[in-house]
């Protein structure tokens, strides 16, 4: 893998959220890397820290109560977190963008949509008024939306078209790199569709990376190249969309793969994953899947896991597998 | 959601600002009021047409003291023989001007620190302007007013500025309020995401989103600062004498009130349609903003 290929790589990120009694860790040492053209999925339940993880690379973390305690994000070679107030704002939108998780309220409603993605041509492209809102009516049309619907407002569109302007905005500046906070998660399944492919189609035009951050499985087998699984704010796997499908080695990641329905078998019950996630703010010393873990052992409670590494890019942070002897029983992937 | 698409799509072919007109037409006060305010606008804009200030207004006629409403004088005279009516008329400039200029004052001032609030909830910036609005919210509106207006001067500009300093912390609040809420809406987060700076954010995207309130709470409040401007007069710390402020009216037409109380009903009548008018537009406004309020 040469250097040159690495567009974003954040590195033993820690972000936590301290209130004035708690502090809740919301990521914890992740580091993962994109390459240029590539897409990384991040699956993960609610509150796992994927949002946290895509804010930290605007560097647009709430705060307070967030900080970002640790770690370093280089993109393209230069360091985030290094970049004063002015330099960020040069970068957001332009070099890395970003698309909210419902596009119902992710539009200023007191503005035409022609104005909103004219906006960010005018930061940074620096085209004058009319030129940007010319512009935007082009990005719409690439999106599949009449040109002429530029002049209209957010309230007179419906909610996937809404997310197509979203998108629309997000890459009027052809960015490197698009972070995509759940982009269908709003939608319904065949607008999702749609949406999926439109962004599928204009990451292979335009050449972008893209970080897609989701909670649904299909949607990474669908878009992604690389996935990394997170849990209680820590990446607990990582590997090719294949290494992850068909060798998880990870008992969580195995744990979402069983709790999908299973097609050849209607009548088959859902195997959830016993057990909540633990609470941010008293994350237990060890292993923070291990409570819910079928395989964990008295220790796994105790040390931290380290990651472990199989050959490539995969790994997987398990301290079961120390064991070389030690496998996941994954039902249905010999099968 | 539903119902809000069904909205939406009934109103496709107006803007914002003509579905709020829209709404506002359907309320029969509302129109009243508006009615009402623009009538008293031309007449304090043609004032000078309408009436003839030196002869009118100020000019005296002794013969003529305390007459009865007439033909020749349809609110009577004033103890000076001077006409109430033409005096009401071109009292309306005082009381209009007062009321709008310390609104402004208020509104400038107030929207700003209370962006700047909001915006900056929980740090030192909110703290600061917070508790000097605390401050000024907690001395009595007249008590400030009445300082202000003496420790400045009787005149109708200072007049205006006691009368805007003590609106600002309403409008300090109620900017702020509506602020928390518009910034922690997701197209806030794309803004920034798309690279905004925190000052365009914050005038650009935000404030527009607060307007609604802000509009209501300005027509409401040109009302009661049309009555602290008439009560400073009234205790003589407004416009000076011979100018007819409506307030000033009042208070020289106390002295007659048991024989001739004609000089403190008109002057007294016109406040209160002024202020009736402001409050009916303030609340139709109220509800032609805001749909949620309504039924």
């Amino acid at each position: 893998m040469e250097n040159d290929r690495i567009l974003l790589e954040v590195s033993n990120l820690t972000v936590n959220y301290e209130l004035e009694d708690e502090t809740v860790e919301a990521v914890r040492d992740v580091s993962f890397y994109i390459e240029k053209g590539k897409t990384l999925g991040l699956v993960g339940e609610t509150g796992a820290g994927k949002t946290t993880t895509a804010l930290s690379i605007l560097n647009l973390i709430p705060d307070p109560p967030g900080v970002i305690r640790s770690g370093k994000i280089t993109l393209g070679g230069e360091s985030i977190l290094d970049k004063t107030k002015k330099e960020m704002t040069r970068i957001r939108g332009k070099e890395v963008s970003m698309i909210f998780q419902d596009p119902m309220t992710s539009l200023n409603p007191v503005f035409t949509v022609g104005d909103q993605i004219a906006e960010a041509l005018m930061i940074h492209e620096g085209l004058d008024k009319s030129a940007a809102f010319r512009k935007a009516q082009e990005m719409l049309e690439i999106v599949g939306i009449p040109g002429e619907r530029a002049h209209e407002y957010p309230h007179q569109f419906s909610g996937g078209m809404k997310q197509r302007v979203v998108i629309a905005i997000a890459l009027a500046c052809n960015p490197q790199l698009l972070i995509a906070d759940e982009p269908t998660t709003a939608l319904d399944v065949t607008i999702q569709a749609q949406v999926l492919d439109l962004m599928k189609e204009l990451k292979k035009r335009y050449g972008m990376a893209m970080l897609l951050i989701t909670h649904d499985l299909g949607i990474i087998a669908e878009t992604c190249d690389y996935v990394a699984v997170m849990y209680a704010g820590q990446i607990i796997e990582r590997g090719t969309l294949e290494e992850i499908f068909n060798t998880a080695r990870h008992p969580y990641t195995e744990g979402l793969f069983n709790s999908l329905p299973n097609i050849a078998d209607r009548k088959e019950r859902l195997k959830p994953i016993p057990g909540l996630m633990p609470d941010p703010t008293k994350l237990p010393k060890g292993c923070a899947f291990a409570p819910r873990c079928p395989y964990a052992s008295p220790s796994c409670i105790e040390e931290m896991p380290e990651d472990i590494h199989f050959g490539g890019s995969h790994f997987c942070r398990c301290s079961a597998y120390k064991d070389p002897k030690f496998h996941i029983e994954r039902e249905d992937i010999n099968e | 959601m539903a119902r809000q698409q069904l909205v939406s799509r009934q109103y496709m072919k107006r803007s914002r600002a003509g579905e709020v007109w829209h709404r506002l037409k359907k309320n029969k006060g509302a129109m009243i009021g508006l009615a009402i305010i623009v009538m008293l606008a031309l007449v304090a804009i043609f004032a000078d047409l309408l009436v003839d200030y030196e002869k009118d207004v100020i000019g005296m006629t002794l013969k003529d003291r305390l007459q009865h409403p007439s033909k020749a004088h349809i609110m009577g005279t004033d103890d000076l023989g001077r006409d109430i009516f033409a005096r009401l008329l071109y009292g309306s400039r005082f009381s209009l001007s007062v009321g709008v200029v310390a609104v402004a004052i208020a509104v400038v001032a107030g929207v700003i620190l209370g962006a700047f609030a909001g915006y900056y909830s929980g740090g030192i910036v909110e703290d600061i302007i917070m508790r000097f609005t605390d401050i000024f919210a907690a001395v009595p509106n007249m008590l400030m007013a009445i300082v202000i207006v003496s420790a400045l001067g009787a005149n109708t500009m200072n007049l205006m500025i006691s009368v805007g300093v003590t609106s600002i912390p309403q409008f300090v609040r109620t900017t702020r309020a509506a602020v928390l809420t518009v910034t922690g809406q997701e197209y806030i987060e794309s803004a920034r995401a798309i690279g905004e700076s925190e000052t365009k954010i914050i005038f650009k995207h935000i404030l527009p989103n607060c307007l609604s309130p802000i509009i209501v709470r300005v027509t409401l409040r040109v009302s009661s600062a049309i009555i602290s401007a008439s009560s400073l007069s009234f205790l003589g710390l407004g416009v000076p004498a011979p100018n007819p402020e409506w307030g000033s009216m009042l208070s020289t037409g106390r002295a007659y009130l048991r024989g001739y109380s004609y000089m403190t009903l008109f002057p007294g009548l016109a406040i209160m349609l002024t202020v009736l008018a402001f409050n009916m537009v303030g609340d139709g406004l109220r509800d032609a903003l805001d749909p949620k309020l309504k039924k």
